[in-house]
């Protein structure tokens, strides 16, 4: 079974840059048709693995050690050969699929550039392996031509040019780097279903990065664990999981699976008043320029949806991308206004509220948004940031009494009072997201809308994220609207949940209900695309037995 | 101070002076913007000799002990008139580059705050005055309003106003959707305070190095209107009639041109330079790092 001589062979390999040391004595192999999950947290040297792999590393690393592709030492050949082997014998696929494509080329050209600079081939030549090469990553040309710009398709669908480019000359290695964090789960399991039918077509080995155990649970056939650029544990899928020897896999397994203790979980105060409620709420964005005066159909973001929230409850509002939820949010918080329909807060309707007697409700209401590094000022300390929603308040606030508020808040979400005087970039995305909590709970609001706000974290990270959010609906009885397409974060924080589809809500009732027992085909599809790592772990032992 | 603005603390303007020190550019270019704005204040309490007083007996005279950079064809002090003419060229240059500013950055953001129809009336205008050639416009104005200082400041500084129009409505525009942006419109903050409190101190950068640009395309306007008889008239001296009125001397008297000139180079450098550092030195994410 076992190849002789794998695909890639890296063996103690040592990167540093500068005088700090990035990875340590790394060994991995990849044997033909097979899938190696690298599994770590960020500032692992997961992504620096891979670039080493394709020697893109700054020019001020210094690598030692041998890694071998195919017997040869790819650290020792030439930057011309590695321009031979890059794209033709080793793809890769990036995690964003809004970046890694450029804007001003056709998506045909995208791919054919690569076939006609390895093979010399001709535009017709290369454009008809791109047409094939697209159309079996599911976008075939009668509904995708080539013609068609990165911007008029969807996350998922750039995702497969990408993919498309990486495998257009069936190489032998593909290195995908988080290919589908950027994605919701229902296209997170399609394109990881697309890589393992590539994986098993062309005998290519695969080497999957991620933060996620439960996405290469399912896929890897072995996963290498590392942290702080040293590999922890190391091994068959199956092994590894089931028997998590390690300590540190065990931390990931757990983290991965994290529910905090949250006293208010089960009695959800019934009877409570109403918080906020919403009737009949759409938003029609006007459709596309047909003409000079014709226009397209109206895109209905958010299509007649109503539902409340009691004062203290949290509540989910799940879906994949594109299906409304964020214009939903930000009609909720007053930054958008619906077409139709109205929205109260607190008995005002701000739906028909001007700027200024918006006031009180803003004052009752905050907003986490999910990236940590782009939600601050960078040019604001942050204190700054942190006391902005102040603004609110009526009454005139000493410069005091706001770094007591700013110190009060930083204590509460764990961070220090003295880190008010730094800059956002000195702090990781988890601290970031915590002083983003801070920022929220500033005006003690009764209302905080979360969009997606851990979707961006490590596991770890993720978990006192949410032990955080517990704690803070126990102690300052906060309502959430949790915006997010992971399951896993519903369960773990809502006593209620919405389920979104193309701007209707389809299916509404108790997070544990809805979940366990799934009324609506929506429902059912993201519960089955949701990459769960226990039941990863069955599927592949009875796959074992039997 | 405004609501929501921190005041920065004293161990800041620390750090920022001792980045600043450390910064080379920054530093290069502000010991030559000081000099030059120190021989231009000199030149108000003392030259070497008078630049009105003409003495034919040393005309055309190459750099001797007695005058450093020599005389020109009617015995007047080089130097003395390069210390003169700095007062010009800098006070044209600095006046045009604070008209534009001062119009074009609140349009370019008011602009991008409303998009729409005011901010397509406000870009096709400013694409309307790009259409025209800058200087030939300027003599265009100063033929239609008579020569002198004052027009050409006016001249330069209209086509200075699109410009920073233009960067600023650019950098505004990348920030509005930002997160951080809406957490502000979340908190309360109308479009003009978040104008204020976050737009202006994100392209802050932008504006200072495009001013620096136009301040030093400012000095050589200046310079070309004068040249062309339409700015500093004389028997004001300015770098710009001075190179105008080597040009014939050339041959005879190469120094009456390179002095002027150099001026103009060491002048427009140092202001270069000094964007550059301060652009990094204002940028909180070099300011801590070590």
């Amino acid at each position: 079974m076992i190849v002789p001589s794998p695909v890639l062979d890296i063996r103690g390999l040592s990167v540093s840059i500068g005088t700090k040391p990035i990875l340590k004595d790394v060994n991995l192999t990849i044997a033909n048709g097979e899938t190696v999950g690298l599994v770590g947290e960020s500032g692992s040297g997961k992504s620096m693995t891979a670039l080493t792999v394709m020697r893109l590393l700054p020019h001020a690393a210094g690598t030692s050690g041998r890694l071998f592709f195919r017997g040869e030492d790819l650290l020792g050949t030439s930057e011309e050969r590695m321009c031979q082997l890059r794209g033709d014998e080793i793809g890769m696929v990036f995690q964003e699929p809004m970046t890694a494509l450029n804007p001003v080329k056709m998506i045909g050209e995208q791919v054919a550039e690569g076939i006609r600079w390895h093979r010399g081939a001709s535009r017709a030549e290369a454009e008809d392996r791109a047409r094939r090469i697209l159309e079996r990553v599911g976008l075939p040309e009668s509904r995708f031509p080539l013609t068609r710009y990165p911007h008029e398709l969807s996350g998922g669908q750039r995702q497969r040019v990408v993919i498309a480019m990486a495998c257009a000359l069936d190489p032998k290695l593909l290195i995908a780097d988080e290919p589908t964090t950027a994605l919701d789960v229902v296209l997170q399991a399609q394109i990881l279903e697309l890589l393992r039918e590539l994986v098993a077509e062309n005998d290519m080995g695969l080497l999957l990065i991620s933060h996620d155990l439960g996405v290469v649970a399912d896929m890897a056939d072995r996963i290498t664990i590392l942290r702080h650029g040293e590999v922890q544990d190391e091994g068959e899928t199956t092994r590894i999981l089931r028997e998590q020897k390690h300590p540190y896999t065990r931390k990931l397994a757990e983290a991965s699976t994290h529910v905090p203790v949250w006293e208010n979980a089960a009695v959800p105060n019934d009877g409570k008043q109403e918080l906020l409620k919403l009737t009949e709420v759409s938003r029609h964005f006007p459709g596309s320029r047909r003409g000079l005066f014709a226009r397209g159909e109206p895109v209905r973001a958010v299509d007649g949806v109503s539902f409340e929230v009691k004062a203290g409850h949290s509540v989910a509002l799940v879906g994949q991308s594109g299906c409304g939820k964020s214009t939903l949010a930000r009609m909720i918080l007053a930054l958008d206004r619906p077409t139709a329909g109205a929205i109260t807060f607190r008995g005002m309707e701000t739906s028909s509220l001007g700027e200024h007697e918006l006031r009180a409700a803003r004052c009752e209401m905050q907003v986490v948004f999910q990236d940590p590094y782009g939600s601050f000022d960078p040019r604001q300390t942050i204190e700054g940031s942190v006391t902005e929603p102040l603004h609110l308040v009526d009454k005139r606030i000493s410069r005091r009494e706001r770094r007591e508020r700013a110190t009060e808040a930083l204590v509460e979400v764990g961070m220090q009072p003295a880190d008010m005087h730094k800059y956002p970039h000195e702090f990781s995305g988890g601290q970031r997201q915590r002083l983003a909590i801070a920022r929220a709970i500033i005006t003690r609001p009764k209302l905080v809308v979360c969009d997606e706000p851990v979707s961006a974290l490590d596991v770890s990270i993720r978990a006192q994220i949410l032990d955080l959010f517990a704690k803070l609906n126990d102690d300052l009885g906060v309502a959430y609207l949790f915006i997010t397409h992971d399951l896993t974060v519903a369960r773990a924080i809502t006593h209620d949940v919405l389920v979104m589809d193309h701007g209707r809500i389809v299916e509404t009732g108790r997070t544990a209900d809805v979940l366990d027992a799934p009324k609506t085909d929506t429902t059912r599809r993201l519960l089955a695309a949701a990459p769960d790592l226990q039941r990863a772990i069955e599927r592949r032992s009875t796959a074992l037995g039997g | 101070m405004t609501t929501g603005l921190v005041a920065p603390e004293h161990e800041d303007w620390r750090h920022f002076a001792r980045k600043a020190l450390a910064n080379r550019s920054f530093l290069t270019g502000a010991v030559i913007t000081a000099f030059v704005v120190a021989v231009a204040l000199v030149s108000f309490v003392w030259t070497p000799y008078d630049v009105t007083k003409l003495v034919i007996a040393d005309r055309l005279q190459a750099p001797t002990a007695s005058h450093w950079f020599g005389t020109d064809h009617f015995g007047r002090d080089i130097l003395s008139m390069v210390m003169v003419g700095s007062r010009n060229s800098i006070a044209v240059a600095l006046i045009a580059v604070g008209i534009g500013m001062a119009a074009g950055v609140p349009l370019g953001c008011w602009a991008a705050a409303k998009r729409g129809v005011a901010d397509e009336i406000l870009m096709r205008t400013s694409d309307i005055i790009f259409a025209f050639p800058a200087l030939l416009s300027a003599v265009m104005i100063t033929a239609i309003f008579g020569p002198g200082a004052v027009n050409a400041i006016i001249a330069i500084g209209i086509f200075n106003i699109p410009v920073f129009a233009r960067v600023a409505r650019g950098g505004a525009l990348a920030l509005w959707p930002r997160e951080f942006i809406l957490a502000a419109r979340a908190a309360g903050k109308g479009a003009g305070l978040i104008t204020v409190q976050h737009i202006l101190p994100n392209i802050a950068n932008l504006l200072l190095v495009q001013g620096t640009i136009q301040f030093s395309l400012g000095i050589l306007a200046e310079a070309g209107l004068s040249y062309v008889g339409l700015g500093t008239q004389p028997p004001a001296p300015s770098w710009g009639r001075m190179l105008f009125e080597a040009q014939t001397m050339m041959s005879i008297a190469p120094h009456m041109a390179i002095v002027p000139g150099m001026a103009i180079i060491i002048t427009v450098l140092g202001l270069n330079l000094l964007g550059d550092g301060l652009r990094d030195v204002l940028d909180p994410k070099l300011r801590r790092e070590h």
